[in-house]
């Protein structure tokens, strides 16, 4: 058998190595290719175990459904903003208002971030003329905004780029 | 980091920080750290929005930020700390187990809220401890202080790095992002805080004398000055909740292994360690049996000559959790941390390959252990199983990343026929079943998620008949009525939704002990890798 060899020999011709030393016997018939892909959901040769069950396990499971139950409640679990709806409808009045866009429903300490991350709030601007400013741009608006703030602060930061950063502490 | 682990991250995100959180974090572990505006553009998202995101993402320290060069400010994802929000029950879990109800809810609210000042917990806590107590009792703030201290002191709550104190002339330019610091030697030094109160009720309608007073007067104070311990924040430190969880794991691993007073002898070994042992040493600080008498729980009755003759046994175990280093005060004895975790992590890999492949397998499996490096034909002849068996068991353990295979070949030309192959089992590369397991979790959340989904309708018709049934309670409403709003509820879909709520419960168990596994894999990874 050695002698022969596994290469070359008749019907499994197209094997470069010795078809025996996968477990494929002599005159065996090699299996067929595989043309798809696994099935999703395998059958299974051994049962699972029960899960485990006790006092503390259920008192953990109880408690990570009411830590999800929680969070979802958070100002942290940030809902997108509801979708345009297809009609007015009468009711939508009486229905609470979701979150605006651009306002955090929390409280973050900005000493510990980063000043790129604050968030301007644009109240004041908002009651006076509320349809010109969505047709801004934001990045638009912000610059147009900083220059003049900057330029009405003091005249210590004038110039250069810190105005940049300032106009982030004075809103 | 895999893609199993990325999945499993962004399905954790989602579940608990909503779509927007997650896109961005999970854009972040895909990416590497990148600054504000790139994040903003690769994902086509809104300035405000990431703004909003990362905010969220930095509280609960699931990113962290980094000044770069030219005041470039770059975010960067912990993927391993948001696989963590999954052990979330087991921390509070542990709370209550060492400190009651006031320790589960202070560790609550800081893993909920990421982190938090000690005022705004004390107030928080004691507010909903007073909630959940009969009328007219409060809970007192010093009470949750004490609590507070005693985490604390522990270590099972650490302070945050500190943002700097504001540079002295307030016109100077802020630096585009502070540079937090962390002072090692004030981690876990509780303020000095005069925290005088009790807890309020919701809707406290026992308007009687000074109650409503202090009430006004509070939110005056709040408002005005900040409180007390402003800037000092407070976090659940998970590295000493996992160093509770392993010596949990030993403890009862000697206790099945023996007997429970050899646990308990153990036990107490660990606690005294505590704090000299840093938590990934591999071996604890050398203790005499003479202080661990001394150290013996009160109660527990026995003798010197008893503990000795338990330490002298636990050493001599074949397992090795127990190790004799020295002769001196009587005997000095550690525990081998490491070693202690390999076996665990062991005889963990033994069971899932027993019960995913069934005992012949994990006949091969145990004998690889021993005989480390096997060729196939002498896996055969040891294991006494037929050859053709024997290997469709081979490859089917090698394609779940259980077996290894290593070649030798005997020519450079890597011929296979003057080739050795050699099966081996690395405990540590299976313990790469950790990225299976996390596949495994994520599973379970697609199939939860599916579960909710498929019976959102009768989800939502069953929470709005509970609330009309709520408020029809609460207004008096007879019996007949209750009864027929309660009808509402057709009996099939009274059955559908026992059984919806039965399914969840079981898929989130399951989580919670996958976790159990995963944890215990992880902390043998992290304890080989150190050293």
């Amino acid at each position: 058998m050695a002698g022969r060899g596994g290469r070359g020999r008749g019907r499994g011709g197209h094997m470069t190595f010795n078809v025996e030393a996968v477990g494929i016997g002599k005159g065996e018939a090699l299996p067929p290719p595989t043309l798809q892909p696994s099935p999703l959901f395998p059958p299974l040769e051994y049962k699972p175990v029960p899960l485990q069950t006790g006092e503390e396990v259920e008192y953990m499971l109880a408690l990570k459904q009411e830590l999800r139950g929680a969070m979802k409640n958070l100002p942290y679990f940030i809902k997108p903003s509801a979708p345009k709806k297809d009609v007015e409808r009468y009711s939508d009045k009486y229905q609470m208002s979701g979150p605006v866009d651009n306002a955090i429903e929390w409280s973050p300490d900005w000493r510990r971030l980063p000043q790129e991350l604050k968030i301007r709030v644009r109240k004041i601007r908002k009651q006076r003329k509320e349809e010109e400013e969505e047709a801004y741009d934001e990045e638009e608006y912000e610059e147009e905004t900083d220059y003049i703030m900057s330029y009405f602060d003091n005249g210590e930061d004038f110039g250069g780029d810190s105005d940049d950063n300032m106009d982030e502490a004075i809103y | 980091m895999t893609q199993a682990e990325i999945k499993l991250c962004s399905l954790l995100l989602c579940e608990h920080f909503g779509e927007i959180v997650e896109k961005i974090g999970t854009h972040l572990i895909h990416n590497g750290s990148q600054p504000l505006r790139m994040i903003a553009h690769d994902t086509g998202m809104s300035l405000d929005q990431v703004r909003k995101a990362l905010c969220v993402l930095i509280q609960h320290n699931l990113v962290t930020y980094q000044l770069q060069k030219r005041g470039l400010v770059e975010y960067e994802a912990q993927c391993s700390r948001v696989l963590r929000i999954l052990r979330y029950p087991r921390y509070i879990y542990t709370a209550k187990t060492l400190y009651s109800d006031t320790g589960e809810l202070v560790v609550e609210e800081l893993l909920l809220n990421g982190k938090m000042t000690m005022s705004a917990v004390v107030k928080k806590v004691a507010d909903r401890l007073t909630e959940t107590m009969e009328e007219g009792k409060t809970m007192d703030y010093s009470e949750v202080s004490s609590t507070f201290v005693r985490l604390a002191d522990t270590h099972f709550i650490q302070r945050c790095p500190s943002a700097p104190e504001s540079p002295e002339p307030p016109e100077a330019p802020l630096p585009p992002a502070p540079t937090l610091v962390l002072n090692e030697q004030e981690m876990y030094t509780v303020p000095r805080l005069n925290l005088v109160g009790k807890g309020k009720r919701r809707h406290s309608d026992n308007g009687d004398d000074c109650e409503p007073k202090a009430k006004r007067q509070k939110p005056n104070a709040d408002s005005k000055e900040p409180p007390p311990d402003d800037g000092i924040y407070w976090q659940v430190n998970i590295d000493r909740f996992h160093q509770h969880f392993r010596d949990q794991v030993i403890v009862s691993a000697v206790a099945n292994r023996m007997d429970q007073t050899s646990s308990e002898i153990v036990r107490t070994m660990l606690r005294m360690s505590e704090v000299t042992t840093s938590s990934n040493a591999p071996y604890t600080q050398p203790l005499s049996s003479n202080e661990i008498f001394r150290s013996l729980p009160a109660g527990y009755n026995i003798s010197k000559q008893i503990l000795d003759q338990y330490l002298t046994l636990l050493a001599d175990d074949p397992l090795e959790f127990v190790g004799k280093s020295g002769e001196s005060g009587g005997g000095m004895y550690v525990i081998n941390l490491h070693k202690a975790l390999a076996s665990l992590a062991t005889a963990t890999l033994e069971s899932i390959v027993q019960e995913r492949f069934g005992s012949r397998c994990a006949r091969i499996f145990r004998l690889l252990l021993r005989k480390k490096h096997l060729e196939q034909k002498q896996i055969e002849d040891f294991a006494m199983i037929p050859a053709k068996e024997a290997k469709e068991m081979m490859y089917k353990m090698l394609t779940c990343n259980i077996v290894s295979l290593q070649e030798i070949p005997k020519t450079p030309d890597h011929a296979p026929s003057r080739t050795f192959y050699l099966y081996a089992v690395s405990v540590l590369s299976s313990a790469g079943q950790s990225q299976a397991l996390a596949q495994l979790v994520a599973n379970l959340i697609e199939r939860r998620l599916h579960e909710t989904k498929e019976n959102r309708r009768l989800l939502e018709k069953s929470q709005r008949v509970e609330a009309i049934l709520a408020s029809m309670q609460a207004t008096g409403a007879e019996e007949a009525q209750l009864q027929e709003v309660e009808e509402m509820i057709t009996a099939p879909e009274r059955q559908q939704l026992e059984s919806l709520k039965h399914n969840v419960n079981k898929i989130d168990a399951s989580e919670n002990q996958v976790d159990e596994t995963i944890f215990l894999l992880e902390s043998y990874i992290n304890s080989t890798v150190k050293h």
